[in-house]
């Protein structure tokens, strides 16, 4: 039996017990919504603006990699392989921030 | 779980070969996963052009070149974007519900949400097409922006100054503005920001762009400069090169060119625009990606009406899952980076 089995395992009266889908679709929701008026609300202040924004998007990413897409139920070796995009993009980011001057 | 086709009767299956070690996911779901990275290579790659060109053009702007979104040109619609974002979370939502359903061995709510997946999926590449055609009708387009006319530049000027001398615009309007001096109370950001009204612009420094000497100044509305490289508003508006208009004002009397100037008022020009190139490719990448997926869907769709799934093999609708989030995924980083990052 996988990770995956365990999360999606039969309970009682032959239905699999899932992850809370519905708490995650209103979390992703409530957040798109915040993320609109962030540009509006600091529009002042860019570099709040960017950096709330950018938190927004790592919260709703980190919520559809881990139970849209089950990283928390799998194996931790596709959770590495999952993550190795985003380090490379991280080197990218940091290298390009670097020669903004 | 983790052998679909032996599990399915194996008369058109192929023949199962074992994983080596003790991972606990299909071979399937494994290729997938390998997919999804390179493909997310490929975006991070474009997001970094697209940093790269977006962090240039603030130092380009204080030059006098073209700021990433002109005042000018026509605004994003966040709350629109907003609505279609939305729309791709609920897609996401029906998705899981879809790999639920045939984990609860129900056939039909697989169905059912997966069609309501793919309709998602098709209302965003709807909306994404629309947009497209309303940018591209705006003079928006992957080559560049259409710079407005003189006529149209001095239209939006004098909606700011009603008393403005048309001719006398003309004048100033050629030649570029120098940004390094903006008004009073005014900042560079503001002029980034789109706080800059046109009447702050008309008050900046008038700076006259020489292409022979490489002047990179220019492409302020109403200016005419060897950068922009294509000049053709209307089909009855003969084509004519940029470089050939400087020639022509430049060869004319300095009392002759405000004439030069309105024999091509109506002329407009077509700028290169990271802004507009990177929007275009990143989107139309992105979009391409869930055309694709609606496809995949699709096909998945069909095979369940040939009994291809059941409560024990369900591998394949948590593979086409898979890509649906990611495209999902890669929309948060891009409606982030291009629409509310402006």
């Amino acid at each position: 039996m996988t990770h995956h089995d365990d999360h999606a395992a039969e309970g009682h009266g032959g239905h699999a017990h899932h992850p809370p889908y519905m708490k995650i679709f209103a979390w992703l929701s409530a957040l798109t919504i915040i993320e609109i008026f962030v540009p509006f609300v600091f529009h002042a202040n860019k570099a709040i603006a960017i950096t709330i924004l950018v938190a927004i998007a790592i919260w709703k990413m980190n919520l559809i990699l881990r139970y849209f897409m089950h990283l928390k139920f799998d194996a931790l070796v596709l959770g590495l392989i999952a993550a190795t995009p985003g380090l490379l993009a991280l080197i990218m980011a940091s290298g390009l921030l670097m020669d903004w001057n | 779980m983790a052998h679909d086709h032996a599990a399915h009767g194996g008369h058109h299956a192929l023949p199962h070969i074992p994983s080596e070690g003790n991972f606990d996911f299909t071979n399937g779901k494994f290729a997938m996963w390998l997919f999804l990275i390179s493909d997310a290579m490929a975006f991070i790659g474009f997001l970094g052009a697209y940093m790269v060109l977006r962090m240039t053009a603030l130092s380009s702007a204080v030059d006098g070149g073209l700021p990433w979104q002109p005042t000018w040109m026509l605004p994003m619609d966040l709350i629109l974007t907003g609505i279609n974002t939305f729309v791709l979370i609920c897609s996401s939502v029906t998705m899981v519900k879809a790999l639920a359903a045939i984990q609860d061995g129900n056939v039909q709510k697989l169905r059912l949400f997966l069609a309501g997946t793919m309709l998602g999926g098709a209302a965003f590449v709807g909306f994404q097409v629309w947009e497209w055609n309303h940018f591209i009708h705006a003079g928006i387009t992957m080559q560049g922006l259409v710079v407005p006319s003189l006529d149209e530049a001095m239209e939006n000027a004098l909606k700011v100054d009603q008393h403005a001398n048309k001719l006398a615009m003309a004048k100033t309007l050629f030649g570029g503005r120098d940004l390094k001096q903006p008004p009073e109370g005014k900042t560079l950001a503001d002029f980034e920001s789109g706080k800059f009204s046109e009447a702050d612009y008309l008050a900046l420094p008038l700076i006259m762009v020489d292409p022979e000497k490489g002047d990179k100044r220019a492409a302020q509305p109403g200016v005419i400069h060897h950068n922009t490289y294509a000049v053709a508003p209307t089909k009855k508006q003969p084509l004519i090169q940029p470089r050939e208009l400087q020639a022509e004002i430049e060869d004319a009397e300095p009392g002759d060119r405000a004439a030069v100037l309105e024999k091509h008022r109506s002329l407009r020009a077509k700028v290169t625009s990271g802004f507009s190139s990177t929007f275009f490719v990143l989107t139309g990448f992105h979009g391409f990606h869930v055309f694709i997926g609606v496809i995949y869907l699709g096909i998945i769709l069909l095979r369940s009406f040939k009994g291809a799934y059941s409560r024990e093999n369900s591998s394949s609708v948590e593979i086409v899952g898979l890509y649906w989030h990611f495209v999902d995924l890669v929309w948060v980083l891009l409606f982030m980076v291009i629409y509310l990052i402006l």
